[in-house]
């Protein structure tokens, strides 16, 4: 990599970083103020380490080119974030989105969310997710006709959570997840103890360690699931068990040689309804039950003896307390089963679709057109 | 629910860890000197010594850390030496091999994001 490379290449990124900057819409509409605000911070950010990068004497060090060409591909990369994600959904801001934020802002009101709320693009082309460097939500694009999926906005607040590194209004929930890994891999050392004292198969011993490798990333997850559904209560696990029967998944499946990232939904499912008891939800637990065992009826799943280890029963307990602490640390307000708002609204569509199921798609159209107005 | 909220965050941690340490590696390689260690890159480091951090991407790079050559002791060593502005011979070989995992992970989580 020479010289003249880096100035020709980080002159030409200047230029488009500059370009895109004045994409920025400067007139938009009110919710979407702090994601443009964050589109010109980060912007002008690139553009003081780009030019750093070309100008600056000390980034011409012979020694110091491998750094050099990693803060320049950082950066490259940043920009591309910036200018397909965040300023692609600038850009678009339809009616149905400033709707959507108007909803997630109220979301975020009546939980008493600790945090900025995020900015709500139907960008996504893969179900909900979040983009917590922009704080922006992508959704499917019919997502704002439809509530039964809603309930996912609050695990994706939780993700905003748990991405957060200095608020300190967050920190208890943090502190919560950094105590349950600690259990998590306590647990898994011990499990390795115990094979050590007897002969096992090596394949077990394998597992141990794919297991807790995935737990990483589960955790994560689990902690999403349980933030929602203490912020919403049992409309966040109904539409669960909603997206357990809409994906093809293997619900009980566990890891062999593969890590996965996401727990399967099976052990989601039960991870939630324990938390639906934690919150005292008696008869709407019950009725979950009845519907999930419906559903394990039908797809004829049961769990192994290999997934109770993968998944064990303890851990889940220790993450339901753990993160219920740290939920009202927060200072967020619990679900209970006098909710209004749009939390009463989720709670309402799912009594409706059990009760009139063929009634449901008209009452939801209805019920969307008055929250709209 | 997706991959994204998990890797977005992730990655974009990862970047500025990334990002402390290659500033700092450029100035150690330009002046000649002892340059002071910003204090993100300090807190960094202590917390990868610590197994249970509250973030995905310590708790990943500390794992992926323990196997390498960068195990826990010679982390302490790193932190105490940036702590205290100090020099010693494997000060930037230390840093440089923090650098290349953190590349490793950098990329891999960036492509995840990217193709879900």
């Amino acid at each position: 990599m020479n010289e003249e490379y880096f100035k020709g290449s980080l002159g030409q990124l200047i230029e488009r970083a500059r370009l895109l900057l004045a994409r920025v819409p400067r007139q938009t509409a009110r919710e979407f103020r702090p994601l443009a605000q964050t589109c010109n911070d980060r912007l002008a950010g690139v553009i003081r380490k780009l030019t750093a990068l070309r100008d600056g004497e000390k980034y011409r060090a012979v020694t110091a080119q491998r750094e050099r060409l990693d803060l320049y591909r950082s950066a490259v990369e940043l920009l591309d974030l910036i200018e397909t994600v965040a300023i692609a959904a600038l850009e678009r801001q339809h009616q149905d989105e400033v709707f959507l934020n108007r909803v997630l802002d109220e979301m975020t009101h009546e939980i008493g969310y600790p945090l900025v709320p995020p900015a709500v693009s139907s960008l996504s082309r893969d179900y909900f997710h979040i983009y917590t460097q922009f704080n922006l939500i992508c959704v499917p694009l019919a997502e704002s006709r439809h509530l039964l999926h809603w309930a996912d906005l609050y695990h994706e607040l939780a993700h905003a959570v748990l991405a957060e590194t200095n608020h300190p209004a967050v920190a208890p929930f943090k502190q919560a997840i950094s105590e349950a890994f600690a259990r998590v891999q306590q647990h898994f050392l011990t499990e390795q103890q115990r094979l050590d004292l007897t002969p096992h198969p090596q394949l077990m011993r394998d597992n141990l360690v794919v297991w807790l490798t995935c737990w990483e990333s589960w955790l994560d997850e689990f902690f999403c699931d349980l933030f929602a559904v203490f912020a919403l209560g049992p409309a966040y696990v109904w539409s669960h068990l909603h997206l357990c029967a809409q994906q093809k998944q293997v619900l009980f499946e566990v890891p062999k040689f593969e890590i996965t990232r996401h727990p399967v939904n099976g052990a989601r499912m039960q991870l939630l309804l324990q938390a639906v008891d934690q919150l005292g939800f008696g008869q709407e637990s019950m009725a979950l039950r009845e519907r999930w065992a419906d559903l394990m009826n039908v797809t004829r799943e049961t769990s192994s003896a290999a997934y109770d280890h993968c998944y064990p029963r303890g851990l889940f307990d220790r993450m339901v307390d753990l993160s219920f602490e740290g939920y009202k640390q927060m200072g967020c307000t619990l679900a209970s089963s006098q909710l209004s708002g749009v939390r009463g609204l989720l709670t309402d569509a799912w009594s409706k679709f059990w009760t009139d199921p063929a009634g449901y798609p008209q009452w939801e159209t209805k019920a969307v057109e008055s929250l709209r107005a | 629910m997706s991959e994204i909220g998990l890797q977005s965050a992730v990655y974009s941690q990862l970047c500025d860890y990334a990002d402390a340490i290659n500033e700092h590696l450029v100035d150690l390689k330009s002046s000649g000197g002892r340059p002071t260690a910003p204090q993100e890159l300090i807190t960094f480091i202590e917390r990868l010594q610590r197994d249970a951090a509250s973030e995905l991407a310590v708790r990943a790079l500390s794992r992926s850390l323990r196997v390498s050559q960068l195990p826990a002791d010679r982390l302490g060593r790193l932190v105490q030496a940036l702590r205290g502005n100090l020099n010693y011979p494997d000060l930037v070989t230390d840093l440089e091999l923090l650098a290349t995992e953190l590349r490793k992970h950098q990329a891999g989580a960036y492509a995840r994001l990217r193709r879900p």
